[in-house]
């Protein structure tokens, strides 16, 4: 755990000194602030509700960016072997590298505090949607993360790694349109349970359902256990 | 030994089986964690919790284990309430596909699907079909959605729970009954979209599944001596006749009543009282109900008491107030004849009376001793009548009467503001129909919007501190901390 710990430290350090750490937050909070004022411009509710739905699609294609590096890059200059032959548990590599991630994304969603105190100086939040919408983006700012964790460890190429991980990403989010197309009941149930629209669609409502809850965190401990055997597989390939 | 298991099973082949068995195990995971969801709604007053009623429908439709499919259109895109109405369809639709095993939903794009539409024969956005078998009842975007309030302050109420219990209610009684409506006597027209047309009223028993025709009963159909009542009538309307209605059309109306049909009666203050309610003990006595509890600002309209009845239940459970407009007062008689049993359904409140003219005081008339009458005021009134009684020969069905001291309440100017109209009138409906299973159905819950009050330069100083005062603060910060470094 203390080997864990120390990764996330000094990942989060190198983070923040990166430039694409804050072109990262510059873009995430203006896009936020974006979907935030669209969301209020067009229905005039207390709601953050549109923010929440379009943030949620906005972090597949962003998170993967901020990750491509964590293997990928330790993989290209050669680090990544000497980690692997270092008396350093694989799991507390992997661990710390996904949460120092996790960690800037909710600093990210802490600064998005400031649209709800808008929406309770104008009017009446509902407060419980507000807490479960939130909850809902820190789910899938953990799975993203893993998914961009693992994409990055399957590759020496950092852009590569980015695009794979939205590549993996993006079937959570084209099923849900897909879903209202097909004809199939059984088709139609798969594909909804795939959709991150449905998962999170409650979440930003206000219910917290344990399937979702259960969807965003198996999700998570899935991409970062391929995340293992891909790093494991690097020791006999 | 642990560690030579832990080798072999990292290496080749075994690798990619331990690899596929934990994508296994997590699927299996989620599937067991779908099975036994638990959901909590953090909502205020539990908005996305499905009322008990409707619950308990689909708990019905999940018994009989035969698969319904509801298709929702969207609403249709540019218009104002369009997102709003998307999204609260689209949530009910995912809380009811949440809490049953037979319902599939889906949400079709109107302008993107039109051949679906057409199959399915809708023409109108928001519209929904719910379909069991052959079994089909159509749900139409009116009454999914009304607006309310004044031209600046309108905003759209979405009523899709009430009306989607009520859908399914009907899949359990497939057969069509038929509603008739007299006419002839300057009644309101069924067909008049108009405030005093009876469409709206026509379009809610649509729903529930009750087809609507007009009655003529002062000539004979063909193949027939006299006017009759056709067979397929479970309940005929009468309201607000202008002119007496004709001895073989009063014959036809009690000869309906002993084969067990249901009659209402719609008065208005000033319309002829048909002979027959004399017949039953009910009488419509001169004046207009007053009350002093009324519907700001109208006095003609008594804020009604509900009396214990099965047509009441609802809007008593759901605290909906009914609202009529200028009501006739009835009265029972002392002595009832054999055979006859009335409750009250509707009353004014104790310190209401018979208005029938003197003193105002603001406006609004008072109750004045000598000329006005004493209450409370009965305004509807429920009657059972037996075989035996004076108009039903022994032999022949019991039979229901509803008499209403008011026809406003049904025509369009009220069905749909009125709070209780439309439960109650669709409740009356069911009981003389003898469908009383359907009595007692879940009231409407509004979905409640919580709306900002912004002017547009409020607005303004929203979109400059959403879109620029973050991005402008951390990227400065990020500016800073990266010149800190290179100043190291």
């Amino acid at each position: 755990m203390g080997i864990a710990w120390a990764i996330f430290k000094k990942e989060l350090r190198v983070t923040f000194v990166s430039p694409l750490a804050w072109v990262f937050l510059v873009a995430f909070l203006f896009l936020a602030g974006l979907f935030f004022y669209m969301g209020i411009s067009s229905n005039g509710e207390a709601s953050t509700r549109v923010m929440m739905a379009n943030l949620s699609i906005a972090l597949m294609f962003l998170l993967p960016m901020l990750t491509m590096r964590h293997f990928a890059e330790e993989a290209r200059s050669g680090t990544l072997e000497l980690m692997m032959t270092a008396p350093v548990p694989l799991w507390s590599l992997i661990v710390g590298k996904w949460a120092s991630t996790v960690a800037l994304c909710l600093v990210l969603l802490l600064m998005t505090g400031l649209f709800p105190a808008i929406l309770a100086y104008y009017g009446e939040p509902d407060w419980g949607v507000v807490a479960t919408g939130y909850l809902g983006l820190v789910l899938c700012c953990m799975m993203f993360v893993a998914a961009g964790v693992f994409s990055s460890s399957l590759t020496e190429e950092p852009v590569a790694g980015g695009l794979l991980g939205v590549l993996f990403l993006m079937p959570f989010w084209v099923t849900g349109p897909a879903a209202e197309m097909v004809q199939s009941a059984t088709a139609r149930t798969v594909l909804r349970a795939l959709a991150l629209r449905t998962h999170m669609g409650a979440m930003s409502k206000g219910v917290v359902d344990t399937a979702d809850v259960s969807w965003f965190l198996l999700g998570t401990a899935g991409f970062l256990f391929l995340t293992w055997r891909s790093l494991e597989s690097r020791r006999w390939r | 030994m642990k560690q030579v298991w832990r080798r072999r099973l990292a290496f080749g082949s075994n690798a990619t089986i331990v690899t596929l068995l934990g994508v296994v195990i997590v699927v299996l995971l989620y599937v067991a964690a779908v099975q036994t969801r638990v959901q909590i709604d953090y909502s205020a007053e539990g908005q996305n919790t499905l009322s008990p009623d409707l619950k308990a429908k689909l708990s019905l439709l999940d018994t009989d284990d035969r698969p319904v499919v509801i298709t929702a259109f969207t609403a249709q895109r540019g218009k104002v309430d369009a997102n709003f109405k998307d999204r609260v369809i689209g949530d009910l639709m995912t809380a009811i596909g949440k809490n049953s095993q037979v319902v599939d939903w889906r949400l079709i794009d109107f302008d993107r699907e039109r051949l679906t539409a057409e199959r399915l024969g809708v023409t109108e956005y928001s519209h929904m079909v719910i379909q069991r078998g052959s079994d089909r009842v159509d749900v139409s975007a009116r009454s999914l959605f009304r607006s309310v309030g004044a031209k600046d302050k309108r905003q759209t109420q979405f009523l899709g729970e009430a009306v989607i219990a009520r859908a399914f209610s009907q899949l359990h009684t497939p057969r069509r009954r038929v509603v008739y409506v007299l006419g002839g006597h300057g009644e309101p027209a069924v067909s008049d979209r108009g405030p005093t047309g009876l469409s709206d009223f026509v379009q809610a028993l649509d729903v529930e599944r009750y087809d609507v025709e007009a009655l003529d009963l002062l000539a004979a159909p063909l193949g027939e001596l006299v006017p009759v009542v056709p067979q397929d009538a479970a309940v005929v309307l009468i309201a607000s006749p202008q002119a007496v209605l004709a001895t073989h059309e009063t014959d036809a109306l009690v000869s309906f009543l002993s084969r067990g049909g249901g009659l209402m009666f719609a008065l208005d203050p000033g319309d002829v009282a048909p002979t027959m309610l004399n017949r039953m003990g009910v009488g419509v006595v001169g004046g207009v109900a007053s009350d002093r509890r009324v519907v700001f600002p109208f006095w003609d309209r008594p804020i009604p008491v509900t009396r214990a009845h099965p047509v009441t239940i609802s809007i008593s459970k759901a605290k909906l107030v009914p609202v009529l407009a200028h009501i006739a007062p009835l009265m029972v008689a002392s002595t009832l004849p054999t055979g006859v049993k009335i409750s009250t359904v509707l009353s004014t409140s104790r310190d209401g009376w018979i208005e029938r003219g003197g003193q105002l005081q603001n406006g609004a008339p008072v109750y004045d001793e000598g000329i006005d009458g004493a209450g409370p005021v009965n305004l509807a009134l429920a009657v059972n009548l037996r075989p035996g009684s004076d108009l039903i020969a022994a032999g022949g069905r019991s039979a229901r009467l509803m008499v209403v001291g008011d026809s406003d309440f049904l025509a369009n100017g009220l069905f749909s503001d009125g709070p209780g109209n439309a439960t109650l009138a669709l409740e009356m409906v069911h009981w003389l129909a003898g469908a009383d299973a359907r009595v007692s159905s879940v009231g409407a819950r509004r979905h409640k919007v919580r709306r900002l009050a912004i002017s547009t330069q409020q607005l303004e100083t929203i979109r400059w501190l959403s879109l620029a005062f973050l991005p402008i603060l951390v990227g400065l910060i990020g500016f800073g901390v990266r010149w800190g470094r290179r100043g190291r």
